[in-house]
């Protein structure tokens, strides 16, 4: 019973890691022989089971709930009850059914957003593939296997080679035990644990196993001190899981604009609604004016034509290898003011080469074939490589001294790894790899790594036999600082001969008296196409952030090659310690003096750097491959995942793949996005502009004794029929010329800006209205209507009337969408066959115009009637008049600039 | 002298440890503890666990002093009645550490005790027991209220020693309606105050607080979930615990609301220290 154990309190109170194993083991209140099964099932009612899920109870419900909550859909759906009541008090005018579309448009706008919203939460099944179904416990001194849900702070795991380790345990005895913290750390490079206590950090000490992470060498037992969301894992589950994306620019844009033309809708339809009341008018009409100018002023088919136009967007995304997974992801693209970026695999090919060969001596390439031979048969010893049909296979440096010694095959290296009697994999606090020998009965000892690691195990240093060893080593010091400035990674490689070969002995044991072969310069190159997309990025007036874990040294080579920062820039680099110093303030500050370059950093400090962005309002991309990227890439406002070298975790967590893991793609796409952007705009104030031929009839109906030029359901007809088409045509437009050569746009700069609306409203719309209104009266007066009259619904010449008002707005539209095409010139010259879906918009646009006169089952429908055909022709003529209008007012404008 | 109220449960060995590191705070270096006879253990059990933490106080170079009393009408009223005859700078207690349908503070000793204002009362959530007490990263949420006169700061002093970092935490709350339609221009001068308002917040800790050894940072949100918005920085900033102070709300604002420490205790993934803000 834990509750007996008596064990020595000889250390002060010391955390986990930091304790000797008996220390540890009270500290949880265990036994070395392990919990017994009633305390373990204490433990599990009071910590709960080892998962790392987070429920959400009615999580679906609040989603389509939230779905129902802006402005746009409570305008719909307030406006369909007005109908309803209206039809309830006044039968027989068909309000119903337009209460009835009403909830229609409402209810597929939230559907279509909620299942946007609510898709299977994959990143969550992607991390428990992490973590094992089983896991061997030892309670009460028996060791089975239980479900590792079962698994509670206190148990006594026993771990091995193959296993996945289910919760943060310290361990507490082991043998050779290697493990992988690769998806909690990114770190690739296998770690030995030990039993020993550990002054480092908790998470960094070596004698804790992680969970999520797994056994790749060797066995041991572990005691368990933290369960499902108590683990470093579970706490990466739940960011995941827990943070809410911000809200896309375009989201915020729309919901601003939506509540903008709510406001005026509202404003407008209960102002008249009042002033009928105090007129006089019977009460129905006054709601069926309401409703009327409501349904006028919202733009029923815009939200779905965003909706379209971004799977559009997606879709010629994914032909320049960015994949979206979030529509919103989409548009966001084009609003990026930062792209954080990783060097290895996206600026860089990711195929590390190596590019020099230099002694203690020299930094230059060494000449003499013996002695390049000499150093490279060392470093061959001291990698983990095998040979296949498809080429070599270990890792990626052990890949490129193969490479490199395959470069040569009448080398004497060739059969050189057959010797190759042991492997010690890279030791992360050694920092080098380090192998064994033998062969014609001489036996060496080879290691591997980073200079500071091996330096002070150097007893001598080849080619330099009569030179002091401080002078010697002050020489390779230089040596090291010479290559490192040229960008490249160096390692170092040193060797000695030992006499026998003896399995059990360690590493450690080999590792003095060392003498130094030489260095390895290592590069990744530089993937070609960065450059240019740099270029682009700094025309288009975006930041490139550099994020890598390399070395200060070699991120500034490499970001000085690609071109993020000039070759005279200075103080552009902040190491991952200077990082964990500073405040959220003095990081706002050091972005804002031009620090483009985080070396040296862990993964979990991406998200300080983005936070810190996002506090100086600029919208931020961010790239990751890591499971412990995921939550970073959560937080940016867009998150690109490698589609290439990237985790399922990540990919799921982001919203945007790079299929070729290339910098330029994410370039492209930003492109792509701004051109989204600004077709979106093209499009809303298209569709704005119908809304002032649809306004004035209205206003007009209640000011004077006049019919009513458009009935709603003719309203309906043009905003949730004919215009969707040549909206969707104008989001399929191709970027402009100098897209990439503005800057990117303010995250104040609305969608909906005065300027537009007084555009579309007051300039072209008043010209449709006027147009439209026109000739309404003109069929009105020649069939002998005088001022005051009041005509019936029924009437033909009102229905002749009101279905050339109707027809003269669609076909003025026409003249409307072309403008749009260019901010600049007519657009004519580049063709309108170009845009197939724009051919087939003005089609639809003309056959309406026609039909809504002549064509009988939509006469019926719309309630509209035919006119004479010079009244139809003078109709037409409203095609070049708003189009010269417009074409005046850019030229205006253009000389005015 | 600080005390610890005990009932010898896995939690309360495991809060008894802050009590040792915070005990090695105060000017006497004491802890006393305070267990009320319920009925519930037997006097062996009582007196190994007893036995083990003065162990660990001995080794941590603390006085323990021991109180043992009678249940009267029944714990909380014997633990009152025994606190306020017998002042200490502060109380130490624990949450329940069993998810239950009722919380992990409702209803129980801790949550009495800190609605007592006129006792100075400290309850913690251990969810790291590797930690042993250690705490290196605090996140500390700041309302509008934090003055030189307040809990938190004194029981961020009794923190303070061992800290490394503070990170200080306002976050302006929005109501969810209104929230994804907030401009981007409100929300910056929202943002702007908030800041302000925790430069003051700072300044009043600097002043008296020596933290020259701890890196302390800020930062202003705006959420319309408070309680996620905490559990999401503490999880962010890796923090050790999360100092938080409590307040009574009305029952329609826990309705509408919910209850948003029982969010927080049932949902964070470090140890939470909760504070009452009367006394």
């Amino acid at each position: 019973m834990p509750d007996e154990i008596e064990v020595p309190h000889d250390q002060p109170l010391t955390q986990i890691h930091r304790a000797s194993i008996d220390a540890a083991v009270r500290l949880l209140a265990s036994s070395r022989e392990g919990l017994n099964n009633n305390e373990a099932l204490r433990r599990i009612s009071e910590f709960g089971r080892n998962s790392i899920e987070v429920k959400q109870r009615f999580r679906a419900l609040k989603s389509l709930f939230k779905q129902f909550r802006n402005f746009f859909t409570i305008l719909l759906n307030a406006s369909a009850v007005i109908c309803f009541v209206a039809d309830r008090v006044q039968p027989g005018e068909s309000m119903n059914i337009l209460g009835w579309a009403l909830l229609g448009v409402s209810g597929l706008n939230a559907i279509f957003s909620f299942i946007q919203e609510f898709r299977a939460e994959k990143a969550m099944a992607a991390l428990k593939k992490f973590l094992p179904a089983l896991v061997k416990v030892r309670r009460d001194s028996i060791e089975a296997e239980v479900e590792a849900e079962f698994l509670v702070p206190g148990d006594i795991i026993l771990i091995s080679e193959g296993d996945k380790i289910p919760a943060d345990a310290r361990v507490l005895n082991c043998n050779d035990l290697l493990v992988s913290n690769a998806p909690l750390t990114g770190e690739s490079k296998p770690i030995s644990l030990t039993a020993e206590p550990s002054e480092q950090s908790l998470t960094d000490s070596h004698n804790v196993a992680l969970a999520g992470c797994s056994v790749l060498r060797g066995s041991g037992e572990a005691l368990v001190y933290a369960t499902g969301l108590r683990t470093e894992f579970g706490k990466i589950a739940q960011l995941s899981q827990g943070i809410q994306r911000t809200a896309s620019p375009l989201e915020k844009e729309t919901g601003k604009m939506v509540r903008i033309l709510t406001y005026i809708a509202v404003t407008m339809g209960v102002l008249f609604f009042l002033y009928g009341v105090f007129n006089g008018r019977p009460l129905w009409v006054n709601l069926v004016f309401m409703m009327g100018i409501i349904v006028a002023n919202v733009p029923e088919g815009l939200l779905p034509t965003f909706t379209l136009s971004l799977a559009m967007g997606s879709l010629r995304m994914a032909k320049k290898n960015v994949l979206v997974k979030s529509l919103n992801a989409v548009e966001a693209m084009g609003a990026v003011h930062v792209i954080c970026t990783d060097k290895t695999g996206t600026l860089t090919l990711n195929q590390l080469t190596i590019t020099r060969i230099a002694s203690g001596r020299s930094e230059d390439e060494v000449e003499v074939r013996e002695e390049r031979n000499h150093i490279l048969k060392h470093a061959l010893t001291a990698s983990d490589l095998k040979q296949t049909a498809a080429g070599f296979v270990g890792d990626p440096l052990d890949i490129a001294i193969g490479k490199k010694i395959s470069q040569d095959p009448s080398s004497s290296l060739a059969h050189w790894s057959e010797g190759i009697r042991k492997h010690f994999p890279f030791d992360v606090y050694q920092r080098s790899a380090a192998g064994i020998h033998a062969a014609d009965g001489q036996t060496c000892f080879s290691v591997k790594g980073a200079w500071e690691s091996i330096r002070p195990k150097l007893a001598a240093i080849d080619g330099r036999p009569n030179v002091p060893l401080d002078a010697a080593l002050a020489d390779a010091d230089k040596v090291v600082k010479q290559l490192a400035s040229q960008g490249l990674r160096v390692i170092a490689v040193a060797h000695c001969t030992i006499e026998q070969f003896d399995p059990a002995r360690k590493r450690d044991e080999y590792a003095t008296g060392l003498t130094l072969a030489g260095f390895l310069g290592i590069e990744d190159p530089l993937r070609p196409e960065v450059p240019p997309a740099v270029q682009k990025c700094h025309d288009a007036g975006l930041g490139i952030i550099l994020i890598t874990g390399d070395h200060p040294d070699t991120a500034l080579a490499i970001a000085r090659k690609a071109g993020i920062v000039s070759h005279s820039a200075d103080n552009v680099v902040v190491t991952g310690d200077q990082l964990k110093e500073l405040r959220q303030q003095q990081l706002m500050d050091r972005l804002e003096e031009g620090v483009s370059i985080f070396a040296r950093t862990t993964p979990e400090q991406k998200m300080k750097i983005v936070s810190a962005l996002q506090a100086l309002g600029k919208v931020t991309a961010m790239t990751g491959d890591g499971v412990n990227d995921a939550p970073a890439l959560k937080t940016a406002d867009v998150g690109i995942a490698m589609g290439k070298e990237g985790t399922d975790v990540a990919r799921e967590s982001a919203q945007i793949i790079l299929l070729d893991d290339n910098f330029a793609s994410i370039v492209a796409g930003i492109e792509e996005g701004r051109t989204i952007f600004n077709n979106i705009k093209k499009f809303t104030n298209y569709v704005l502009v119908s809304n002032g031929p649809e306004i004035l009839p209205y206003i007009m109906y209640i000011l004077f004794p006049i019919p009513l030029a458009l009935t709603v359901i003719q309203i309906l007809s043009i905003d949730l029929g004919t215009d969707i088409i040549p909206s969707m045509a104008l989001g399929q437009e191709p970027p402009e010329p100098d897209t990439m050569k503005r800057k990117p746009r303010e995250r104040t700069e609305g969608l909906l800006t005065f300027r537009l609306m007084a555009h579309s409203y007051l300039f072209l719309g008043l010209l449709e209205a006027i147009w439209s209104m026109s000739l309404f009266f003109y069929v009105l007066v020649s069939h002998g209507w005088h001022y005051g009259n009041v005509m019936s619904s029924t009437d033909g010449v009102y229905r002749s009337a009101t279905g050339i008002a109707l027809s003269t707005i669609l076909l003025m539209q026409i003249g409307n969408l072309l403008g749009r095409r260019y901010r600049k010139g007519t657009g004519l010259n580049l063709g309108i066959f170009r845009n197939k879906l724009m051919f087939l918009g003005i089609i639809i646009q003309v056959v309406f115009s026609w039909a809504v006169l002549y064509f009988p089952p939509l006469q019926v429908v719309l309630q509209t009637g035919p006119v004479d055909l010079h009244v139809y022709l003078l109709a037409w003529l409203g095609v070049p008049l708003i189009f010269g209008f417009d074409l005046l007012r850019k030229q205006f404008l253009s000389q005015k600039v | 002298m600080l005390d610890l109220a005990y009932d010898a449960s896995l939690g309360a060995d495991w809060v008894s440890r802050y009590g040792i590191r915070l005990a090695a705070n105060s000017e006497d270096k004491t802890l006393r503890l305070v267990h009320v006879l319920d009925g519930l253990l037997t006097t062996d059990i009582l007196n190994n666990k007893i036995n083990a933490i003065e162990k660990e106080c001995n080794s941590n170079k603390i006085k323990l002093q021991t109180e043992i009393l009678p249940m009267r009408k029944n714990v909380v009223s014997t633990l009152q009645t025994f606190f306020s005859r017998n002042s200490s700078e502060f109380i130490l207690c624990g949450t329940r550490m069993l998810n239950s349908a009722r919380g992990y503070l409702f209803g129980t000793v801790s949550e009495r005790l800190l609605e007592n204002r006129a006792l100075r009362v400290l309850a913690i959530r251990v969810f790291q027991p590797g930690n042993s007490g250690l705490v290196s990263d605090m996140l500390m949420p700041v309302s509008e209220r934090f003055t030189d006169q307040s809990n938190g700061l004194f029981f961020l002093e009794k923190f303070s020693p061992q800290l490394k970092s503070l990170h200080l935490l306002h976050i302006s709350k929005i109501n969810t309606l209104w929230f994804r339609y907030l401009s981007q221009n409100r929300a910056e001068k929202l943002k702007l105050a908030a800041h302000e308002y925790l430069k003051e917040v700072q300044r009043v800790i600097e002043n008296h607080l020596s933290l020259q050894a701890t890196h302390c940072d800020s930062r202003a949100l705006l959420s319309d979930d408070t309680a996620k918005e905490i559990i999401i920085q503490s999880n962010k900033l890796k923090s050790d615990i999360v100092l938080l102070g409590t307040s009574t709300r009305s029952l329609p604002y826990r309705f509408f609301y919910g209850n948003l420490l029982e969010q927080i205790l049932r949902q964070s993934a470090c140890d939470i220290a909760l504070y009452n803000k009367g006394h």
